[in-house]
């Protein structure tokens, strides 16, 4: 950014530079004169042309007021504003320039400490700080219209590892002998896809190790393919999934993990048929009564929504946790769940919009029958 | 080229092919390359030379020789022709060239295949260039357009193609070529860092968690790159630990010095992160839900540079407001249209550029300022000082100009052969090909040579135009004046005569031409410029 020569270097006759104006500097710069002081006539180094630009780059990611980590830097040591660096300028020259000892991991251009050397005796002090922070945004949702919204969503039913699995393997109901060409729920990887003699399309590459028998149920499907049936929709398979769970001792556990883009157009299951995009992780017991939790987020049709560490049980079927539901421009909402109510207060960007309610519970008994590893043996 | 000469007070002096030192008053002086102790002045270009490399600079073609003959009668008409190219209709398609040249974005290959789109083999250049170029359009469609060169970051539309519309979430607006289009899967408006455009070329792995897209948007937006920083490994854990890894970056020192901005930038830009980056689906539209993971996934809170972001939706106009935006926008393009990197010897030039960009917020203020400066306008052969006197033509240069001259147009198989390296002559031909190749070649090598060669004859043999006799010699001269903006001497056109007439006894009228026309656009003032 300091006007250092990029990756490849240009070989320059450093003969042709001028000599050092001053001891204490490397730069020269060619049309301009030394003040007497040190300081090079032509070069208007202030806090908005350089000082600003500097700190911004290599302090105030630590140093900075707002810094949400500061790494160790002390708390009313910051650099946002010059009045700030003036207050320490001596200990900026001390630690930056005489013993390198920061930034953290060091790193600044010589050319650019010569600079800052210069920018601190000569140019410190006299700038204008910028404008104030922007506006915050304000939400365009009531705390109902938020909770409605929520509901619409799960209405259509929580994402489930299994349900994933059993529609990919359905979509093999098309294949023929020589299309994808194999027995198994696998994929070759051509990428233009086979057609079968019924009008089926396989494309792409797709693994599938899948283990049901009794008590025990796990798989573990890795995508990057889709599958387009006899009438042209569409099965969309982009990322992995991974399930595991097993019944013992009449308690079924279970554990899974889904990231990516999958489902299927055409598909009786709502949320599926929808192709969302999503990545969560899910967990439980089911037993002597049961457990759940579930923690991501899925988006379809350009509405998002964001469980943060849900969880239901048997004594708690309402729920409790953070939900969040993405607004239009890109803020979220956040439901702040009073725990087993299924209702809680609404926020936006730091201001309270009333409380509602969703129907965490019907969603949470709709993944619990869809999150067993199938039926107690 | 004429070489270097002695002022009457010592100083060695470059000069132009056909300029006396002339009047030296003004001009900026760096010491001699030959003598530390005397001062070299530089040349400036003769009006004519000036012309053309404005042209070229800023169309990408030649001059007519009306403009030629103009300006040769008159040099202060120099500068009403540099206002009326940077109005020019062939002025965005310069300008994209010239983003290619830093933005890096139209490689030859990206994570996904054209196949997977279903597209023929037909397709497969245009598929490539269509995604690389989406970002530069809409650059150059702010730039043409002398809206605030802020909107870069910060409007919520894109442009786009027939064939970017057809594969992407985008509803693009009716008209031939590339028109104003939104996405429609939800992401905020970003300018070009919520493109896709930008994010196939910078693309990140699951785990990178974006960390190699922010990097690459402070090397574009802010000229920081973090790549030239010094880092050291010695008490780092292996890299193929990732939670030892994650751990130092959040504690060793040395990872600290990039991570402690890098991460908290990067993790604003997780609506663009896949779950598998060799996936369309996953690449081509936005995933909202996502935007919140990677605060969670690095734990970090998302922030520029220590200022708390909500988002993507916040990133454009931080970056906007930076000063540092300011200053990358001046120093981009005196690097781009000086040829040479610059460093801290040109601080208060740069500043001035900046601060002309400032005073009226769009770049044809910095390219203004730029092709004012006494540099941009100084002659000479090879470098003075840090000054590249004269720059070696490009393959973008020289399909467009040579285009515009012949129209003649170097393809095959649909193939921009200027324009890849799939099956073209652009890295050979001394371009950019944005990988393994990021700055053009400043010195003729042996491919490029070949590849001007060819360029020559091609045209010769096109243009042929039909004439005899004197019209020969007419013409000859003239195409000499228009490709090279230096009136040719008598004794050098009757070489040239003598060899067309040589060839087309020993041949035909065709290859006469071909031969003539070859050697004009051999010529160093040709390929220089």
């Amino acid at each position: 950014m300091f006007l250092l020569a990029c990756s490849t270097p240009v070989p320059v006759d450093t003969s042709a530079v001028v000599a050092p104006l001053d001891s204490s500097s490397e730069v020269a710069d060619s049309a301009v004169s030394d003040t007497g002081d040190g300081c090079v006539d032509a070069r208007d180094l202030s806090w908005e042309s350089f000082g600003h630009g500097f700190f911004r780059t290599w302090c105030t990611s630590c140093h900075g007021e707002a810094a949400a980590d500061r790494n160790g830097a002390p708390p009313g040591v910051d650099f946002d504003t010059e009045a700030q660096v003036e207050t320490w300028v001596a200990a900026i020259r001390r630690t930056v320039i005489d013993d390198a000892t920061m930034p953290k991991g060091g790193g600044v251009y010589d050319e650019d400490l010569a600079l800052l050397d210069e920018y601190l005796r000569c140019g410190l002090g006299g700038g204008e700080e910028a404008g104030g922070s922007p506006s915050s945004p304000k939400a365009a949702l009531t705390a109902d219209e938020v909770g409605a919204t929520i509901d619409t969503l799960f209405a259509l039913g929580l994402p489930d590892a299994t349900t994933v699995v059993e529609t990919y393997m359905s979509m093999f109901r098309g294949r023929d002998s020589s299309c994808p060409g194999n027995d198994g729920y696998s994929l070759p990887g051509n990428f233009r896809g086979c057609q079968t003699a019924g009008g089926w399309i396989y494309a792409g590459v797709a693994g599938l190790d899948y283990l049901g028998s009794g008590s025990e149920l796990s798989f573990d499907l890795w995508a990057d393919c889709w599958i387009s049936d006899d009438d042209g929709a569409m099965w969309i398979g982009a990322g992995d999934v991974e399930y595991n769970g097993t019944w013992a001792d009449g308690e079924a556990t279970w554990e899974t993990e889904l990231a990516g883009t999958f489902g299927y157009e055409a598909s009786s299951t709502a949320w599926i048929a929808e192709v969302p995009s999503m990545v969560f992780s899910s967990a439980g017991r089911y037993g002597d009564g049961w457990e759940m939790s579930w923690s991501g987020s899925f988006s379809s049709d350009n509405e998002a929504v964001y469980l943060d560490q849900v969880s239901w049980t048997s004594t708690c079927p309402a729920g409790e946790g953070r939900v969040l539901l993405r607004g239009e421009d890109a803020y979220w909402y956040v439901v702040d769940l009073d725990a087993c109510t299924g209702c809680g207060s609404v926020s936006f960007e730091g201001s309270q919009l009333g409380t509602t309610c969703v129907e965490l519970a019907a969603a949470g008994a709709d993944l619990l029958a869809r999150s067993l590893p199938g039926d107690e043996p | 080229m004429a070489g270097y000469g002695r002022a009457s007070d010592g100083a060695c002096v470059a000069l132009a092919a056909d300029e006396p030192p002339g009047d030296t008053s003004g001009m900026v002086e760096t010491a001699s390359p030959n003598d530390t102790d005397a001062p070299v002045v530089l040349t400036p270009l003769s009006a004519p030379r000036l012309l053309r490399r404005i042209s070229l600079d800023l169309r990408g073609v030649l001059p007519e020789l009306a403009e030629l003959d103009a300006v040769e009668a008159d040099p202060s008409l120099v500068d009403t022709y540099r206002e009326q190219y940077l109005y020019d209709a062939r002025f965005s398609e310069r300008f994209v060239q010239l983003l290619e040249e830093r933005f890096h974005t139209t490689v030859d290959e990206y994570l996904v295949f054209y196949e997977e789109y279903r597209l023929d083999d037909t397709d497969e250049y245009r598929w490539e260039r269509s995604i690389g170029e989406e970002p530069l359009r809409l650059m150059a469609w702010i730039a043409d357009n002398d809206l605030p060169w802020t909107d870069i970051v910060t409007v919520d539309y894109t442009l786009a193609d027939d064939m970017l519309a057809s594969i992407w979430p985008i509803e693009r607006e009716d008209g031939e070529g590339w028109q104003v289009a939104r996405y429609t899967d939800g992401r905020p408006g970003a300018g070009i860092l919520a493109t896709n455009g930008l994010w196939f070329r910078y693309y990140t792995t699951v785990a990178n968690k974006n960390r190699a897209r922010a990097a690459a948007l402070s090397r574009l937006m802010l000229c920081e790159d973090y790549l030239n920083r010094p880092v050291s490994f010695a008490s780092a854990p292996s890299l193929a630990d990732e939670g030892a890894t994650e751990e130092a970056l959040k504690t060793d020192p040395y990872c600290l010095g990039c991570h402690s901005s890098l991460d908290p930038l990067a993790a604003t830009l997780f609506g663009f992160w896949t779950a598998n980056e060799y996936n369309r689906h996953e690449l081509d539209s936005y995933h909202p839900e996502r935007e919140l993971l990677g605060e969670e996934l690095m734990d970090v809170e998302m922030s520029w540079y220590g200022e708390p972001l909500a988002g993507l939706q916040e990133l454009g106009a931080a970056v906007a407001s930076d000063e540092r935006f300011a200053w990358c926008t001046a120093e981009t393009w005196a690097e781009l249209l000086w040829r040479r990197t610059v460093d801290n010897d040109d601080w208060s030039t740069i500043d001035g550029f900046r601060q002309d960009y400032l005073a009226d917020g769009t770049v044809r203020a910095v390219l203004r300022a730029v092709t004012d400066s006494e540099e941009y306008r100084a002659a000479g052969d090879g470098e003075v000082g840090r000054v590249i006197g004269r720059r070696q033509i490009t393959p973008a240069l020289m399909s467009s100009s040579l285009g515009e001259l012949s129209g003649l147009a170097w393809t095959w198989d649909g193939y921009d052969q200027m324009d890849n390296d799939s099956w073209g002559y652009r890295q050979l031909g001394g371009g950019v090909d944005g990988v393994s190749v990021t700055t053009v070649q400043s010195t003729p090598s042996l491919t490029w040579l070949l590849v001007v060669r060819r360029w020559g004859f091609a045209v010769g043999q096109t243009m042929a135009p039909d004439l005899s006799g004197e019209e020969v010699r007419t013409k000859l001269a003239e195409l000499a004046w228009r490709l090279h903006a230096v009136r040719i001497d008598d004794e050098e056109l009757d070489r040239l005569v003598g060899l067309f007439e040589a060839v087309e006894a020993a041949s035909d009228e065709a290859t006469a031409w071909g031969t003539a026309i070859t050697v004009l656009v051999r010529d160093p003032e040709f390929v220089s410029y």
